[in-house]
């Protein structure tokens, strides 16, 4: 596998788009108005009020450029972009991916066998109210908290140490569903069907891994260094 | 090896009183292998009886399972789930189901090859080194499987099947590599769209 290298601020905003079209999700969430002409990175940003590093940072994370991206030049002010893009991504997930995702699961569950169908879709349901369990707890308890800190009227309790030890692992079922589906499922008439539902999955299994990145390597190290006080 | 025993047990269900013979015959000829039961068909395997057989493998004749029971074999009967079954097969049988049994051997198979495919079906439900790769399930694996599809906890089964708690676990990382799923719901699924448990189990 070939490493790309990772993007930088001193680039052309275009470039970044050009080079690849799973940024444009990104750049919508980030709220970048196209029209870079031949501007840098830097420019672009300075311009539309964008944080140069974080969108650079973000880049890499979801163009798996860079998993591990520096925190150094990231500022508290970077927190916000950060909690608004991932409840923007908790919002698609609700409104779109999963919604989607369960009505081609039906479908497809269609052709099984009465217990296989019933056994499929409750796998999914599960799946799909973990998920939601975890995106509400984030919602409810994380993201108030990272405003908080944001605004400075942090109170006793909670820790961003605290999100990373229940940050629960909910990548794992999505991979077995995918195996299932692959492997197992009894030869079905609505093979478009499985083929969707494999297209959602591996949509869906992409995001989530960049939002996880963002959160486990931006947002919550992010979070600990002010919490320590290194900067007001 | 989960067992500590050198002795393979075998039940024969053969519908032909000659064929059977033959069978038990050629297994008793091995020193490792004793026929504990010989019968000619499933209805004399009472689950109690099966539990006082004690046995490690059974050779069954496929056309003793109905034909509506065959796509779920190791339901069919309580005599054949959580062993590995060597079919005697002389009648022509759909390729699919035969592939259900862990060993097929037939009127032309020598006895000694007999009494191998005894043995390899026995020792692959055995739990597997690293060095041993197998793409399909052991019997073995299948009932650990069921089990923990069932919610047993790793204690549970290993006092259900007699194992240690080690064993299962080994059993249970063969499983999740072989089949590539991982959580127990998962594994759930695999298990009903096989037909290794009845819904609700």
């Amino acid at each position: 596998m070939t490493t790309l290298r990772p993007y930088t601020t001193d680039q052309k905003m275009a470039d970044l788009l050009l080079s690849n079209p799973r940024l444009l999700t990104l750049f919508e969430r980030m709220g970048l108005r196209l029209g870079f002409g031949e501007r840098s990175v830097e420019e672009v940003c300075a311009e539309q009020g964008v944080s140069a590093h974080l969108l650079v940072a973000m880049s890499n994370i979801v163009d798996e450029r860079n998993s591990a991206p520096s925190i150094d030049r990231l500022v508290r002010d970077d927190l916000r972009p950060i909690v608004d893009f991932l409840r923007l991504s908790h919002h698609n997930y609700t409104e779109h991916y999963f919604p989607t995702l369960h009505d081609h699961i039906h479908t497809m569950a269609a052709a099984l066998s009465a217990r296989q169908r019933e056994i499929i879709n409750s796998f999914y349901d599960v799946y799909e109210t973990e998920v939601l369990k975890h995106f509400h707890y984030e919602e409810q308890t994380v993201f108030p908290y990272i405003e908080s800190l944001i605004s400075g009227t942090r109170g006793e309790g909670f820790t961003i140490g605290d999100f990373a030890e229940t940050h629960s692992d909910i990548d794992e079922k999505l991979a077995d569903l995918l195996n299932i589906i692959i492997k197992y499922l009894p030869d079905a008439d609505e093979a478009m069907a499985s083929h969707a539902v494999l297209r959602d999955i591996y949509r869906i299994e992409e995001e989530l891994a960049a939002h996880t990145l963002i959160e486990n390597r931006l947002l919550v190290p992010l979070a600990a260094r002010i919490e320590k006080g290194a900067e007001r | 090896m989960s067992q500590q025993r050198d002795e393979i047990r075998v039940v024969v269900v053969e519908p032909s009183a000659i064929v059977g013979y033959g069978v038990v015959a050629a297994l008793n000829a091995a020193a490792d292998i004793v026929v504990v039961e010989s019968v000619s068909d499933l209805s004399l395997l009472t689950p109690q009886a099966m539990e006082r057989l004690d046995a490690d493998v059974v050779v069954i004749n496929p056309s003793l399972i109905e034909r509506g029971d065959r796509s779920q074999l190791r339901t069919a009967h309580p005599a054949l789930s959580g062993l590995p079954l060597v079919a005697m097969a002389y009648d022509t049988f759909d390729e699919e189901y035969l592939r259900r049994f862990d060993a097929v051997v037939g009127l032309g198979t020598h006895p000694s090859l007999l009494v191998q495919r005894i043995r390899e079906s026995v020792h692959n439900s055995e739990p597997m080194g690293d060095e041993e790769r197998g793409d399909e399930l052991s019997a073995r694996e299948k009932d650990i499987l069921v089990a923990v599809a069932g919610g047993a906890t790793n204690k549970e089964i290993a006092e259900r099947l007699n194992i240690s708690v080690h064993t299962v676990v080994t059993h249970r990382k063969n499983i999740s590599r072989k089949l590539g799923i991982r959580t127990i719901s998962g594994l759930t699924v695999y298990a009903i769209m096989n037909n290794l448990i009845e819904v609700g189990g």
